[in-house]
């Protein structure tokens, strides 16, 4: 297996698009993950530049916009990242895209399974790779890849420059947005998840007593806004994004840790709170309140850990909330530097802040269910 | 990426290449391209100047240099001078390339200052709200602060007058007070005088004349002797009840445990002939009026033997509460007791539990005894039961 990645930050996008083809086209990629910020007034052009840099047919591509992408030496808000793999034959890449998410959730990821499935020819996945519209209701879509698939799925939801407005899914030669889109590979291809969620629980446990998708209204007896007030002896503010979050608590998913984090932009006035995710009437919760330093450890400490892999990963990528961006501020390029620091003879990464992160937990015996998550880096090593 | 020379003219100028050029051509890099007119660039990528970097030339009578994009010049080029077009274009596409890296730079800049514009309107946002929410709990703060201040303001009014009515009625009841104990007190002393010549003159009646008085004459007699003593008694006990609310009281640590033995003492010959165990704490102290104070042990030890009479083992005992927060004293016996329900009723005058035929008395005694206390700023209360003693509980200043 050999590996690429590539960045560019030319504000037009054939020409990103074709420099960033150009770049990974050597490695005669088989898929290529391409990651971007929503500043391409025209994202088709980017994909049509890549695959003219690419010069080459079959190429699987996937990716979304984000908030800024992350490549092997750089985390930026502005640009295009990708990262081509070429397994030589040893594995295949299929992908399924689903339209209709923001609509309903459950029935596009239930699609996108399907035609993936359909696409495989009935070979199992070893993973699933995920790419999805925010504007979805994430926790909706958890429900389906919690309990109907039984493979790692892993992803984020694409994101755009934190005004919530717009974002982009790159599913081959298509630009979508309004859906649902899953890379499937089957073969010789080990990868490896590890979720980073070191955020500290404070206050009291409340239950959600009014709630409606992603809007939270009332908890504990009072607005969502006000209980995160009380529990944190302070104001509510659209900066606190990524600082403060909500883990939802159930006692008999204990290893099962969620996140939520609140969305810039609230109803403070109604007392309601945004959510990257919906919580369900009657779930309790639990206010987190996060520290760059926790984070940056975290971060430092996972890197480390892919020492004790029972593989070589020849590529990463990394799936960020934009909230952990938000929090870090300049000290993001660590979420990046962790990773390639600890591979100095060079390890192609690449990856996104998102509006939401996918991926299962760890446990004794592997992983846990698919989960659906704010606030976490999910990174996925390949090899 | 070196820059590329292309041709879209044939033959064409010395260094460019013919090809078929697509929007790749025109994109892919820093480019110079030989054209017949600006109209043939744009059917190929409408747009091309705003995205174009590099050089356009097309044929004219004259040369010319003009930016017709942020990266793209345009030359025209007499037919003279064609052949030395690539020499020229190359120093010129080497320049665009190090001015696109500005460019990239400058326009991820513009970028970054929007970012940070917009994360700077966040924070404007919050910072407006909170301070809103701040002003409007200060503004709700100053509400309910005057509020408060007219509350008190009122509140300070109508105890001002309470306080006056208090005083007006205070001063129109110890007036009443001083008028009701004179006139007791006056009463008390004007009685006992015919009084005593009842007493007198009845006793010198049945001690010359009883024998020649028939039966019923000497019982008539005997019970006018009789109401003339209990009489006598009472006007006694209210002249103590008086003094008890007039006297000066002049404090003075007293040792009430030889207060009460010495009262006792004195009252050897109402318990003569009986058993009476006396228990008397040691080293008793308290802030009193010895001679009050005396008073109203001689009140309450006289009610003990009083209602112990019917006891062959009578026991009375004077002590302290162990509490060391309060100084409460206590006068308890093993007598007749008394019935809790009646309890409000044992320390206003003239009010009795017992029956006269049962235990004598005139029902002042524990009223003086209230009296006293309260005027050492003290309390006194009693607990007992029907046929298990009584205890008389007071407090004084330790």
């Amino acid at each position: 297996m050999r590996a690429a990645s590539a960045s560019t930050s030319i504000p037009d996008p054939y020409r990103a698009g074709f420099a960033l083809g150009e770049s990974l086209a050597p490695t005669a990629p088989e898929v290529v993950f391409l990651f971007s910020s929503v500043h391409y007034g025209h994202p088709p052009e980017l994909l049509e530049g890549l695959h003219d840099g690419l010069n080459r047919d079959g190429v699987v591509v996937i990716g979304n916009s984000g908030d800024g992408c992350y490549e092997t030496h750089r985390a930026t808000d502005h640009g295009a990242a990708a990262l081509g793999i070429d397994t030589g034959g040893k594995a295949k890449w299929f992908l399924a895209t689903a339209r209709g998410v923001t609509a309903n959730p459950e029935d596009a990821t239930r699609r996108a399974v399907a035609a993936l499935r359909a696409a495989m020819g009935g070979v199992t996945p070893s993973l699933i790779y995920l790419a999805a519209d925010f504007h979805a209701d994430a926790s909706r879509i958890e429900t389906v890849l919690r309990d109907e698939i039984d493979v790692p799925v892993v992803g984020g939801f694409a994101a755009d420059d934190n005004k919530m407005a717009e974002c982009f899914l790159y599913a081959n030669q298509e630009t979508v947005n309004d859906a649902v889109v899953l890379l499937g590979v089957a073969g010789e291809v080990h990868t490896d998840i590890s979720i980073g969620n070191a955020l500290t629980a404070v206050g009291a446990i409340g239950e959600v007593e009014q709630a409606e998708g992603t809007q939270l209204h009332r908890i504990d007896g009072i607005s969502a806004v006000d209980f995160i007030a009380r529990e944190t002896g302070k104001p509510v503010l659209q900066s606190d994004r990524g600082i403060v979050s909500l883990t939802i608590v159930d006692p008999e998913r204990e290893g099962e840790k969620r996140l939520r984090a609140i969305v810039p932009g609230f109803s403070v006035e109604e007392g309601t709170l945004g959510l990257y995710g919906g919580i369900e009437r009657g779930k309790h919760v639990q206010v987190c309140l996060a520290n760059p330093e926790s984070l940056i450890a975290e971060v430092y400490a996972m890197a480390e850990r892919t020492a004790a892999l029972n593989f070589e990963p020849k590529a990463a990528i990394i799936v960020s909330c934009a909230g952990r961006k938000w929090l870090l501020g300049g000290q993001i390029e660590h979420e990046v530097k962790a990773l390639s620091d600890r591979f100095p003879a060079g390890l192609p990464i690449v990856g996104f802040p998102s509006f939401g992160e996918i991926g299962p937990l760890r446990n004794e015996t592997g992983y846990t269910r698919n989960l659906f998550h704010n606030m976490t880096y999910v990174l996925l090593l390949v090899g | 990426m070196r820059p590329r020379l292309l041709s879209l003219v044939t033959p064409a100028p010395a260094g460019f290449d013919v090809v078929a050029i697509g929007k790749r051509d025109l994109l892919g890099g820093t480019v110079a391209v030989y054209a017949p007119d600006l109209d043939a660039l744009t059917a190929i990528l409408p747009g091309y100047g705003t995205r174009m970097q590099g050089v356009i030339a097309t044929p004219g009578h004259d040369f010319s240099a003009t930016q017709v994009g942020p990266l793209l010049w345009h030359l025209t080029v007499p037919a003279a001078l064609l052949a030395q077009l690539g020499t020229w274009v190359t120093p010129m596409l080497e320049m665009v390339n190090g001015a696109a890296t500005i460019f990239d730079r400058d326009a991820e800049s513009q970028s970054s200052i929007a970012r940070l514009r917009q994360e700077l309107g966040y924070m404007r946002e919050d910072y407006n709200r909170v301070t809103s929410r701040l002003q409007s709990k200060l503004n709700e703060l100053m509400r309910t602060q005057i509020a408060l201040t007219e509350s008190e303001s009122r509140l300070r009014i109508l105890n001002e007058e309470l306080e006056r009515r208090v005083e007006i009625r205070t001063s129109e009841l110890r007036a009443l007070n001083q008028e009701l104990e004179a006139f007791s007190y006056s009463v008390s002393h004007d009685l006992r005088a015919p009084l005593r010549a009842i007493h007198g003159f009845s006793g010198m009646l049945m001690e010359d004349f009883e024998q020649q008085l028939p039966k019923e004459a000497q019982d008539h007699l005997h019970r006018v002797v009789a109401a003339a003593q209990r009489m006598d008694q009472l006007i006694d006990d209210l002249i103590g009840l008086a003094r008890a609310a007039k006297a000066d009281i002049a404090l003075s640590r007293v040792d009430l445990s030889s207060v009460c033995l010495r009262v006792w003492a004195g009252m050897q010959h109402l318990v003569a002939g009986r058993k009476i165990e006396l228990k008397v704490g040691s080293e008793l102290f308290a802030w009193a009026d010895e001679r009050l104070i005396r008073v109203v042990f001689e009140n309450l030890l006289a009610n003990a033997v009083k209602f112990t009479r019917s006891k062959p083992d009578a026991s009375i005992e004077f002590g302290r509460l162990p509490d060391a927060s309060t100084s409460t004293f206590y006068v308890r016996d093993n007598g007749a007791g008394f019935d809790m329900k009646g309890v409000d009723k044992l320390f206003a005058p003239f009010q009795r539990l017992h029956h006269e035929r049962e235990f004598e008395g005139t029902g002042i005694g524990l009223a003086t005894a209230k009296r006293i206390i309260a005027r050492h700023g003290g309390a006194i209360w009693a607990e007992g039961a029907v046929g298990e003693g009584a205890t008389v509980y007071f407090t004084l200043p330790a």
